[in-house]
């Protein structure tokens, strides 16, 4: 099968991982916790993926998840491109077989997300910053317990699938 | 000879070009983009809800004969409190319209319930969102009223063909015109406080300062149909106490509101009978 393929599957399996967090979140919902996961969809892209295609798939992402998000799809896009970015640079830097690596870089990622949403949204008139810093905390704790234990397990699924399906993801990363 | 940018560096500039070409796209197909988007996703969503829907209907099939015949007792027993208030409502509003034409008053705008299942909820520190299972195709239009059972949950905030948002009153961006329940003098509700692992809460501001609270008497704040989409006495929330502002002109106040809105699963679109004729 064609490389085409390759890109559609994984850009279906990162919709089916955002559904599946969209669900964890409508049971989360109740006890006032979310989790923010985006870099879990992004970070395969990034690290096994070449240039063109990992752009061009983070930023369908983008469109796609940013169309159930009340934020300018442009805003979206910068934060998707730039986390597909980090992961793309990074991949110079760390080992994609090591759990350690693979959970620091998605930590970073998400981690620097936070902060952006947190900066472009603002904080509400109606609350102090302590009482809003202490609710992003609250969800960047448990989004960045989740992202580290999830996005290993993620990363090698994926690697396995697609070698399951005869496809060699160590051609695809290039390095110039 | 120039140098050769480094492969971070094409990375970076193919970014950079993305979005510029992004950013200059027309507005009318960003639009486009985002609603075909949304669309694609819906049907998604609305399954998983008929799923859960499935599911409750086999869980609750595993109650005992008596459990089920418990429950009927209690169910009709409120239908007949229900249609008993329904009866006195009625007439009261019988009443109403000829009081309405006695004295040339412009009459309340009447409503139509929508009901519609809860198929996503979105809530976090930055926005406050449901999705629900109803859209334009069923009357549902931009800035209707949601309520439930405790009250109010907010307002539309997006319309698409099968699927709804609403924007939660707990939301940083809800604004609502209220009043106490037996005090018609118009207030402000902002929502915004959703504490991680606690119990939402908004601030009332413009409380008249020469109003005194019994701590062991909460207040109910209810909806002020000033702001004309919520008709008026839907509750919001609760007061437990008052604080002076700085100016010494009014009073604020936080504003308890009910846990269960976090956890509904059905709510109701009140949809105005008068538009929809016009309709």
């Amino acid at each position: 099968m064609s490389r085409r393929w390759l890109y559609a599957f994984a850009f279906l399996l990162q919709m089916i991982a955002f559904t599946v967090v969209m669900e964890g979140n409508y049971l989360l919902a109740p006890n006032a916790l979310s989790l923010q996961l985006d870099a879990l969809y992004v970070i395969f892209p990034g690290l096994y993926f070449p240039a063109l295609p990992g752009l061009l798939l983070s930023a369908l992402l983008a469109l796609f998840i940013g169309a159930t998000r009340p934020l300018a799809s442009t805003s979206t896009l910068v934060i998707f491109i730039a986390l597909w970015l980090f992961t793309l640079i990074s991949r110079r830097r760390i080992r994609r077989d090591r759990w350690g690596h693979l959970v620091a870089l998605a930590a970073f990622a998400q981690g620097f997300e936070i902060i952006i949403i947190t900066l472009k949204v603002g904080r509400p008139e109606t609350w102090t910053w302590g009482g809003y810093l202490a609710r992003i905390g609250s969800d960047a704790l448990w989004s960045l317990l989740a992202i580290a234990l999830l996005a290993p397990i993620w990363v090698r699924f994926q690697v396995r699938f697609f070698q399951a399906f005869g496809w060699s993801l160590e051609n695809e990363a290039t390095h110039s | 000879m120039g140098r050769k940018l480094t492969y971070q560096g094409q990375a970076l500039l193919l970014g950079a070009l993305f979005v510029a070409a992004w950013w200059v796209v027309p507005l009318v197909v960003k639009s486009f983009v985002r609603t075909s988007f949304f669309e694609f996703q819906a049907p998604s969503w609305v399954g998983s809800s008929y799923l859960k829907d499935l599911q409750r209907f086999w869980s609750d099939r595993n109650h005992s004969k008596s459990e089920l015949i418990e429950a009927g007792v209690e169910i009709s027993r409120l239908a007949s409190a229900y249609e008993l208030r329904n009866q006195q409502a009625t007439a009261m509003q019988s009443e109403l319209r000829v009081l309405e034409r006695l004295l040339d008053l412009p009459s309340l705008p009447e409503y139509r319930y929508e009901v519609a299942r809860v198929v996503r909820r979105d809530l976090n520190a930055w926005w406050q969102e449901l999705t629900i299972r109803k859209g334009s195709r069923d009357g549902i239009r931009l800035g209707q009223a949601v309520v439930y059972l405790d009250g109010v949950v907010g307002r539309i905030s997006e319309v698409h063909a099968y699927t709804s948002v609403v924007e939660l009153l707990t939301s940083p961006s809800f604004r609502v015109a209220v009043h106490f329940e037996n005090d018609f003098r118009p207030m402000q509700f902002a929502g915004g406080r959703n504490p991680g692992l606690g119990n939402p809460s908004g601030l009332l501001s413009n409380v008249p300062a020469d109003l005194v609270l019994d701590p062991n008497e909460p207040l109910r704040v209810v909806s002020s149909r000033l702001g004309g989409v919520f008709p008026d006495g839907l509750t919001l929330g609760y007061v437990d106490s008052l604080r002076h502002e700085s100016t010494g002109l009014f009073q604020n106040a936080d504003v308890r509101i009910n846990h269960t809105l976090l956890s509904v699963r059905e709510v109701a679109v009140l949809i105005p009978l008068e538009e929809e004729l016009a309709e």
